[in-house]
C-alpha cells in the first residue's frame, strides 16, 4: 500500500467503517510512513480533543426555572382549557340527550293517540289508557273506575317527574352555557367588561328567571 | 477510534432503556406535566448548550437559542415522532436557530474565549493533570474547529462530541447522509490544513526525542 492509497482510507477509518484486513493493511503502511503516522496522529487528537468537550461553559443554574416560568402560560394552559372544553362538550352532549329523551316521554297525548289509530297492531305503544267501556254492570264497573283511578294517578306523577327531569336537563344546559361564557370572560379579560362578580350575579339571575 | 467504538457499544446497550423511559416522559409532557418537562429540559440542556455555544460562539445569544428551541419543542410536541430520538429533534431545532441567530447576526464578531466563563464539570481522569503541550494542542484543535463553516463544524461536534453517525447527523442538519460524509471529510482536510503547519514543529521534535531515546 502506498500513501495515496493508505489517505484514501483515512476516512473510512476515522469513520470506524474499515474493514479488519484493510485496517491491518493500513496499519502496516502507517508503521513505516512518518508523514501518514502523523496525519492520522493529529486527526485522532483532533477528535480526542472535540470528543472531551472540556473548558465549556455552562448555562445559568435558574435556566430551567426560568423557561418553564415561560412554558407555562404557552403551552401547559390551552392544553388545560382544551381539555375543560372537552369535559364541557361531554357534559353538554349529555344533557342534550336527557332532555330529547325526556321530550319524547312527556310528548302530547294527542301524537301518541294519532299514531295508535294509524297502526292499531301494536298495543303495547298505548301511553294512556282508554276509559272503560260505560255500559259495564254494576260492581265491575265500579272496580274498573277504581283502576282507572288509578293509572290516571300514575300517569299524572310520572308526568310530573317527566317534567322535573326536563326542567333539571335545561337548567343543567344552560348551567354549562353560563361556564362556558364566565370561561370566554375571564380568559379574553377584555377592558370594559363588566367584572366576573357581575357577570356571574346576571348569569345567577338569568338562571333564575328560567 | 477503539474508544469511540467502545462508547457506541456501551450507548447501544442503555439505548433501549433510556428511549422508553424518554417516551413515557414525552408522553407525559404532553399532557402538559410540569415535572416531565423539566426532566426533558434538565437531560438535554447542557448538551444543548455546548452544541449551541460552539456553533454561535456567544453566551448570551447561545442561551436564548437554548431557550427558544425548548420552548418550540415543546410547543409542537404533539407531533413529535417517535421513531426519532428527542434530542435529534431538539438538535435539530437548535441548529437551524443557530443558523438564523448567525444570519441576523453577522456583524457581532465571533471571537470568544471559552476560558472566560465558568465552566461545567468536565469529566476528568484522576491525575491526569494536563501537559503544558497537551494544553497547547487542545487549544489549538479547538481554535481550528472554531475556523471551520458552521455545517462543518456542527458536523464535527456532533460526530465527536455527541457520539452521532452520519445518517443521525445528516437528520439533524437536514441534509443528504453524502453531504454529512462530504462535510465531515472535508472538515478534517481544513482541520489537518490549519493544524499541521503549527504542530509540524512539535512532531519533528518529538520525532528527534525518539530517534534519539531509540
Amino acid at each position: 500500500m502506498n500513501c495515496e492509497q493508505a489517505r484514501n482510507l483515512f476516512d473510512a477509518y476515522l469513520d470506524g467503517e474499515l474493514s479488519s484486513a484493510l485496517a491491518t493493511e493500513l496499519g502496516a503502511h502507517r508503521l513505516k510512513c512518518p508523514s501518514c503516522r502523523q496525519e492520522l496522529a493529529l486527526m485522532e487528537v483532533a477528535g480526542h480533543v472535540v470528543g472531551a468537550g472540556a473548558d465549556e461553559p455552562g448555562l445559568d443554574d435558574d435556566f430551567t426555572d426560568r423557561l418553564l416560568a415561560c412554558i407555562e402560560p404557552t403551552v401547559t394552559a390551552p392544553r388545560r382549557k382544551r381539555y375543560r372544553l372537552i369535559r364541557l362538550g361531554g357534559a353538554l352532549a349529555a344533557a342534550a340527550c336527557l332532555t330529547l329523551f325526556v321530550a319524547y316521554l312527556t310528548r302530547p297525548e294527542e301524537q301518541v293517540a294519532g299514531r295508535r289509530e294509524a297502526s292499531d297492531a301494536t298495543p303495547l305503544e298505548t301511553v294512556t289508557p282508554e276509559p272503560p267501556a260505560p255500559e259495564s254492570p254494576g260492581t265491575e264497573l265500579e272496580d274498573a273506575r277504581a283502576t282507572w283511578q288509578q293509572i290516571e294517578d300514575t300517569v299524572r306523577n310520572t308526568q310530573q317527574s317527566s317534567d322535573s327531569l326536563l326542567r333539571f336537563g335545561q337548567m343543567t344546559l344552560l348551567e354549562m352555557f353560563d361556564t362556558l361564557r364566565l370561561e370566554a370572560l375571564r380568559d379574553a379579560g377584555t377592558q370594559g367588561a363588566p367584572p366576573l362578580d357581575e357577570a356571574a350575579g346576571d348569569d345567577a339571575d338569568d338562571i333564575e328567571d328560567i | 477510534m477503539k474508544r469511540r467504538l467502545m462508547r457506541r457499544n456501551e450507548k447501544s446497550k442503555t439505548d433501549g432503556q433510556n428511549r422508553h423511559a424518554e417516551r413515557r416522559m414525552i408522553r407525559y409532557a404532553q399532557r402538559g406535566d410540569e415535572r416531565a418537562m423539566r426532566e426533558l429540559v434538565d437531560a438535554h440542556k447542557d448538551r444543548l448548550f455546548a452544541f449551541v455555544m460552539r456553533t454561535v460562539r456567544n453566551h448570551h445569544d447561545a442561551e436564548e437559542v437554548c431557550q427558544e428551541a425548548f420552548l418550540r419543542a415543546f410547543r409542537s410536541l404533539d407531533s413529535f415522532n417517535f421513531d426519532y430520538r428527542f434530542s435529534t429533534w431538539l438538535f435539530t431545532i437548535g441548529y437551524r436557530l443557530c443558523l438564523n441567530s448567525m444570519r441576523s447576526k453577522k456583524d457581532v464578531t465571533t471571537e470568544f474565549d471559552f476560558g472566560i466563563v465558568p465552566t461545567t464539570d468536565a469529566p476528568v481522569d484522576a491525575g491526569a493533570a494536563m501537559s503544558e503541550e497537551a494544553q497547547r494542542l487542545k487549544s489549538l484543535v479547538w481554535e481550528a474547529v472554531d475556523r471551520l463553516s458552521a455545517a462543518q463544524r456542527a458536523t464535527v461536534l456532533l460526530f465527536y462530541r455527541y457520539d452521532q453517525g452520519c445518517g443521525e447527523i445528516a437528520e439533524v442538519l437536514q441534509l443528504p447522509v453524502a453531504t454529512v460524509k462530504s462535510h465531515l471529510h472535508r472538515a478534517r482536510a481544513r482541520l489537518k490544513e490549519i493544524l499541521e503547519p503549527v504542530v509540524a514543529e512539535d512532531f519533528s521534535r518529538l520525532r528527534i526525542l525518539t530517534e534519539l531515546a531509540g
